[in-house]
């Protein structure tokens, strides 16, 4: 104990430093994890972590478990210190003074040994320079200090366990097994699902390095049996989350089995892609040095002593533990780094096929901690080998120098402004005292008897919300009335989902009527409005509110306006800045309701935002897929279009390759079989296939152009590509013949591809598109090339025709389909009976007296007399239409095209010509390409639109170049608006050809106008053009809605009262149930809530296991807690007294916890998505043996794992400390 | 025969031999082509080759570390961190796993 004094002393002082960063009452909160528990842990906790269904937004499942543990002790310590700064600060001190001890012993363990005979002061000294490098290393000081989440807690977690295990291993002695397990319980998120990244990046190597120490260095033995009795104890003590989490993980239809093991995690965007596309960015250098990736400069030179120290120990070094420490390094500092040779990233690309690899997509963050762990260690070495090597002055010298350097570099970490930093750009600070008139807000929402949610204005992109301190400081992370006032609250436009984008159009278009609607459904009771100007003010809006800016109102004042025009009434201010508006009564829809009509459709989002079909809030939809009420339908026609394949000009997109070997490269050879192998690996994704075959061609024509004019030979003769054994034929790739060669034959294979693809006649329709663009791309670049190419005008008249040949054949193969803008495909559901047909009318259609729709060979016309209800929603009505069963389902809709060309001119230097009319344009090429030309400007130009620019033409075999350009404004003071080609074509014909291009107009773009160009090295040239159009291609909707039959008849919904018993559990006593109902739960659709009736119990084997378990559940907890037995109040009614909400409370434990286990489940199969987003279930009488009054619960059910595991847990937990301090006790009596 | 010569002029060469090494390795990490897995193959095959010949200890490997280290330092803070930093690291991580195997597999000759 005396020898470590000096570095306990330390450990105190660092405890203590992390008090002065935060002012009395700040907190540093908001990221995303929120970290609310540190703010009100108590309601943290009963809001989210003890339930798997948490009220965000619409509501989600969620498995908080894990952070219960935490969030009780945090929960214990706010009852004893009051304050969240002071509970910030503990934990804070806690991380800095614990990562120093652990580090501090672990190093002091591994140099005490006899291979290295150190003097004890060395050992001393290098320890604590070990334990400051390690805290005040630039790579963690600068890593999650500043956002922390409850990983960073790795950052003393890491080293404790470590120290911890190397102790038990060393002494067997089991308490620090056992406190090793006990603290990673308390701490659960690092070693539960959602810590898996910190978890798998530590313990694996570590583990490794403590055996290969243990067994082959100090040779001890390891009792295994212990080992695995203590996994099995670990198991034990993190049943409560880890078994929940893995029954998700191999539910394969859940989102965290497909992050684990679909095998887009290889190639996605959350994989493969993300990491390559980090990896380039990461720096070795900087790793070596310990600097953090962020930083870069010169004056850092310095930390080169790091490195310099490291070859100091090797050097010196005369034993194993210290190379055993170097081998572990350089592992993590590959798979920190993953830029050591080319060899080396391409094997780590390969790990991420390995299923769950992908958590590692983020690798530096994810390694950066066992990185620094593993060099810590191996400094502290290195600096003891070092002083060991050095006289008693030069030893003093040196550790003081390194101490003074480190500390030196650590003053920022010290005084608090890493850790609570200042953003220079923004003036920001994320530590704030929260507004005691927001907490009256919170109190409002939490003592608020409705189970309703509510919608946070100004709305953001990401969900965040933002809160302005007491101070000037800033929250900015999850919305905190979900979190601790355990309300719903969409903060964010990606809550809203699947009406998100819905909802800003709606915004936009301030359409208040449609936003009531939303309303509704989302079960929006309460708008709140923070009218505070500062979080609407510039340093937020480039990233918090940069896409819906672009729908929401401009500043606070549009903001009030907007607030106060939709359905709210009653207002009630908080102070001057926060406001909450209630919902109309008329316009609110209770959490849990019956049904008036249920309708059957194949787009419940059309049907669910149509005024015209879905007039009553109680009317729901539900999936094609449940065919439960066959006399209420829907149906909306699918459209059958290549144009839907073909949005954000993606036929129309650059490739842009890269060539690292030059055609007579004596490498080149390799290439086509690389090309080859990776086409190979991607044979079963045709969409990469077919984009990488892109890619390929693109090649082909780079190279062309790079090497073309100088590099490249002709050889007058047809070229072969070389077969594999052909191995002397490999360096025979670099000539202009088996360029084109090769370019033909890939493009001829592509198309051929396309043409016998199992895709649909859309997909290859799309294709086709898209090679035809490429090669009109192509077919300019390289006529342009080749005309300005410096060689004999032989050998480019050559090149030429031989390139002109190619292309002539390969646009013949192509062959694109020809557009019609006046007929419309669709496909309907094979759904039969009797409907009426609509169609949704938009600005693009006109004459629609003149529209038909086909279908099965029979023609339907509009009504002659349309109603006006039918007018007011923009529908047309058509004939009515039996549909047999098993019929074609396939329906054209043809309406003639408003041609925007009609009434337009081209220009000509000044002349206009009609461009209806035939036009013959007559060019003099003596003055070059550049010629102005014909230009037309398109009318009615608008964005985020698709035309079709379609005519004939004939140019007696020149060349002539078809242009289109857009224009938009540009933040240039001198400029203010800019043409951008969007693309050019060589039109050269010898006969009549029809042209067609489909172009969709971007956000921005502004107007837009054609252009033709005399491109042909004749001196005169002429073109002739007729029938030119230009239509704007927009499908109208086509829906057709079943007409009831006789025997339909529209049945009373019973009457019902809800209570909440906490988020996953609610109580709903039904009366008046004569007939089949919906009974409709407006949260998230999943499949794990059920409906249960209590009375009945369910006789299968795993019904009675859980009814036994239950039982004793109920026995044990009926001992210490009794049910709450008083009179349910009525706080809401709705529909006339229909539905009545009773008093919520928020249970998680009582005997009647346990009144639905093993019982029956009401209507499973017939529980189904509404409203796109919600919960449905069609009850018969018959379900509940035709009783028609009876009390259901609704319950996540899945949830009661929580409650099997979570007592496994508790048990363990309570014996391993009980055991744990009856050995302390018996230990210290012996001793006595 | 021929190998023996050559191992003979080799060992009577030591100096220059990994004289050579090191200007090779100066010569790659200063250049401005971009770091091919081929030349480091190539270099490194001839370094432990050396290892074999020359009987070389595990010190003169971290000597070179030393070397790449300077090298490092220079780049470093006259470009920050740059394509040749880069290949100085990649180098380094080299050589210092080169060493370390040395010290765990003794040369027997």
């Amino acid at each position: 104990m005396k020898n470590h004094k000096l570095a306990i002393f330390i450990g105190i002082i660092l405890f203590i430093v992390p008090f002065f960063w935060l002012k009395p009452g700040e907190m540093n909160l908001g990221g995303d994890s929120g970290r609310l528990y540190f703010y009100d842990p108590y309601s943290f906790l009963k809001n989210y972590t003890l339930y798997n269904f948490i009220a965000s937004g619409k509501g989600v499942e969620s498995i908080g478990y894990v952070f219960s543990s935490y969030t009780f002790v945090l929960f214990l310590l706010k009852f004893i210190f009051k304050s969240p700064t002071m509970l910030i600060a503990i934990f804070n001190g806690l991380i800095v003074s614990t990562a120093f001890l652990s580090v501090y012993f672990i190093v002091r363990e591994l140099l005490g040994i006899k291979e290295f005979s150190f003097k004890e002061k060395i050992i001393n000294y290098s320890s604590i320079l070990a334990g400051f490098f390690y805290i005040f290393s630039q790579e963690l000081m600068n890593g999650g200090w500043a956002n922390p989440i409850v990983s960073h807690n790795q950052l003393f977690l890491n080293p404790l366990i470590f120290l911890l295990l190397l102790k038990y291993l060393l002494t067997k002695n089991n308490v620090y097994a056992i406190l090793a397990l006990l603290i990673s319980v308390i701490f659960a998120t690092n070693f539960s699902y959602v810590g898996a990244p910190t978890f798998f990046s530590f313990y694996p190597l570590s583990l490794l390095f403590l055996f290969i120490y243990v067994r082959y260095i100090r040779r001890l033995s390891i009792s295994y049996k212990s080992v695995v009795f203590g996994i099995f104890l670990f198991l034990l003590l993190h049943a409560f989350h880890l078994f929940p989490e893995l029954s998700s993980v191999f539910l394969f239809s859940s989102a965290v089995s497909k992050t684990v093991f679909s095998v887009e995690g290889i190639s996605s965007r959350g994989g493969l892609d993300y990491f390559i596309a980090i990896a380039a960015s990461t720096k070795v250098t900087l790793s070596w040095m310990s600097l953090n990736q962020s930083q870069n400069n010169p004056w850092l030179a310095v930390y080169i002593v790091m490195p310099l120290v490291l070859l100091g120990g090797f050097y010196f070094n005369k034993g194993k533990t210290f190379l055993l420490s170097g081998i572990f390094f350089l592992i993590v500092l590959f798979l920190a780094t993953a830029n050591i040779t080319d060899v080396g990233l391409s094997f780590y690309k390969l790990l991420f096929r390995i299923p769950g690899f992908s958590m590692f997509r983020n690798f530096h963050g994810q390694w950066v901690y066992v990185f620094t762990f593993f060099y810590t260690i191996l400094f502290g070495q290195a600096v003891a080998i070092v002083a060991s090597r050095l006289g008693r002055r030069s030893t003093f010298i040196f550790l003081g120098s390194f101490f003074v350097f480190i500390l030196l570099f650590s003053i920022s970490f010290l005084n608090g402004s890493i850790p609570i930093p200042t953003y220079k750009d923004s003036g920001l600070r994320y530590a704030f005292r929260m507004d005691p008139m927001y907490e009256k807000v919170l109190d409002f929402y939490k003592t608020d008897p409705i189970d309703g949610k509510t919608i946070s204005f100004p709305f953001t992109g990401p969900g965040y919300q933002i809160l302005q301190g007491l101070n000037g400081g800033v929250y900015q992370g999850l919305p905190i009335v979900s979190y601790v006032a355990g309300k719903g609250d969409f903060a964010g436009y990606g809550s809203l989902n699947p009406y998100d984008n819905i909802f800003l159009e709606y915004m936009k278009e301030q359409d208040f009527g449609a936003i009531k609607k939303l309303f509704s459904i989302m079960n929006i009771k309460y708008v709140f409005y923070n009218s505070d100007p500062f979080i609407y003010s510039d340093v937020f809006t480039g990233y918090l509110y940069a896409h819906v800016s672009e729908y929401a109102p401009k500043s606070q004042e549009e903001y009030k306006s907007f607030v106060e025009s939709l359905p709210v009434g009653n207002r009630i201010d908080f102070g001057d800045k926060y406001h909450v508006y209630s919902v109309n009564t008329d316009t609110f829809l209770p959490h849990i309701f019956t049904t008036s009509d249920v309708v059957y459709t194949n787009d419940q989002l059309s049907f669910t935002t149509n005024p015209y079909f879905n007039d009553s809030a109680r009317t729901v939809s539900v999936s094609m897929d449940d065919p439960i009420n066959k006399d209420s339908a829907v149906l909306y026609g699918s459209t059958q279009t290549f144009l839907s394949m073909l949005t954000n000009n993606s036929h129309l997109h650059r490739h842009a390759p890269f060539i690292s070997h030059a055609l007579d490269d004596m490498f080149y050879g390799f290439v086509p079989l690389k090309e080859k192998f990776d086409l190979y690996r991607l044979k079963d994704d045709p969409m990469a296939y077919f984009d990488r075959s892109m890619l390929h061609l693109s090649k082909r024509i780079f190279e062309m152009q790079k090497f073309g004019e100088t590099a490249m030979p002709i050889i007058k003769k047809t070229w072969k590509q070389p077969e594999l054994w052909e191995i002397y034929r490999l360096n025979s790739y670099n000539s202009w013949e088996a360029s084109i060669s090769r370019y033909q034959s890939g493009t001829e294979d592509l198309i051929d591809l396309v043409g016998k693809s199992s895709d649909s006649i859309v997909i290859q329709e799309a294709n086709r598109i898209k090679i035809n663009e490429q090669l009109f791309r192509h077919q300019i670049e390289l006529v342009r090339f080749i005309r300005n190419m410096n060689r004999k005008k032989e050998e480019k008249e050559y090149i030429y025709s031989i390139t002109n040949k190619m292309f002539e054949g390969l646009f013949q193969k192509v062959n694109i389909p020809i557009y019609n803008p006046s007929e419309y495909y669709y496909d309907l559901p094979d759904y039969p009976g009797e409907y009426t047909v609509f169609l949704g009318t938009n600005e693009t259609i006109q004459n629609i007296g003149d529209a038909n729709i086909s279908i099965n060979n029979k023609k339907l016309r509009p009504l002659q007399k349309t109603p006006d209800n039918n007018l007011k929603y923009n529908l047309l009505q058509f004939d009515n239409y039996s549909f047999k069963p098993y019929a074609d389902t396939n329906i054209v809709l043809n309406i003639p095209a408003k041609n925007l060309a009609k009434d337009t001119r081209w220009e000509n230097s000044g002349s206009a010509i009609g461009s209806e009319q035939l036009l013959t344009f007559d060019v003099n090429n003596n003055i070059g390409e550049n010629t102005k030309g014909l230009m037309l400007d398109i009318p009615e130009w608008q964005p985020n639109t698709s035309y079709l620019i379609s005519f004939d033409y004939l140019t007696d075999g020149d060349d002539f170049v078809f242009s289109f350009y857009d224009k938009k404004e540009t933040a240039d003071v001198l400029r203010q608006y800019v043409s951008n080609l969007v693309f050019e074509k060589i039109l050269n014909s010898k006969t009549w050809k029809v042209h067609q291009s489909i172009v969709n107009s971007e956000g921005e773009s502004l107007n837009a106008f054609l252009q033709i160009t005399a491109f042909s090295q004749k001196n005169i040239s002429r073109m002739h053009m007729k029938n030119l159009s230009i239509t704007k291609i927009k499908y109208p909707t086509v829906l057709f809605k079943k007409i009831p039959n006789d025997l339909h008849i529209d049945s009373q919904p019973p009457q019902i009262t809800f209570t909440k018993i906490n988020p996953s559990k609610y109580l709903v006593h039904v009366t008046g149930a004569k007939n089949p109902y919906g009974l409709v739960f407006l949260g998230s659709f999943n499949n794990n809530w059920k409906i249960i009736d209590s009375r009945i119990e369910d006789k299968t084997i795993i019904g009675s296991t859980f009814r036994f378990i239950g039982s004793i559940g109920r026995s044990i907890v009926g001992l210490f807690i009794k049910d709450d037995i008083k009179q349910n109040k009525i706080v809401a009614t709705y529909f006339n007294g229909d539905v009545q909400e009773g008093t919520h409370k928020n249970i998680f434990l009582a005997p009647s916890t346990f009144e639905s286990w093993g019982k029956h489940m009401v209507a499973e199969d017939k529980h189904s998505k509404t409203l796109e987003y919600a919960n449905a279930w069609i009850i018969d009488p018959e379900d509940m043996q035709g009783r028609s009054e009876y009390t259901l619960i609704i319950e996540m059910y899945n949830n009661n794992n929580f409650y099997i595991f979570g007592f496994i847990s508790v048990f363990t937990f309570i014996s391993l400390l009980v055991y744990s301090i009856k050995k302390r006790i018996s230990k210290h009596e012996k001793n006595n | 025969m021929i190998l023996k010569l050559l191992f003979s002029v080799l060992r009577q060469n030591k100096s220059g031999a990994l004289t050579a090494i090191g200007l090779i390795l100066t010569g790659d990490i200063f250049s401005p082509q971009t770091q091919s897995d081929l030349i480091i193959l190539i270099i490194l095959g001839l370094y432990v080759f050396f290892i074999k010949v020359f009987n070389l200890k595990s010190k003169v490997t971290f000597l070179f570390c030393f070397f790449i280290l300077g090298l490092l330092l220079i780049e470093f803070i006259f470009t920050g961190v740059s394509e040749h930093s880069e290949k100085a690291s990649v180098w380094l991580f080299l050589f210092i796993a080169t060493g370390i195997l040395q010290e765990l597999v003794p040369n027997n000759k």
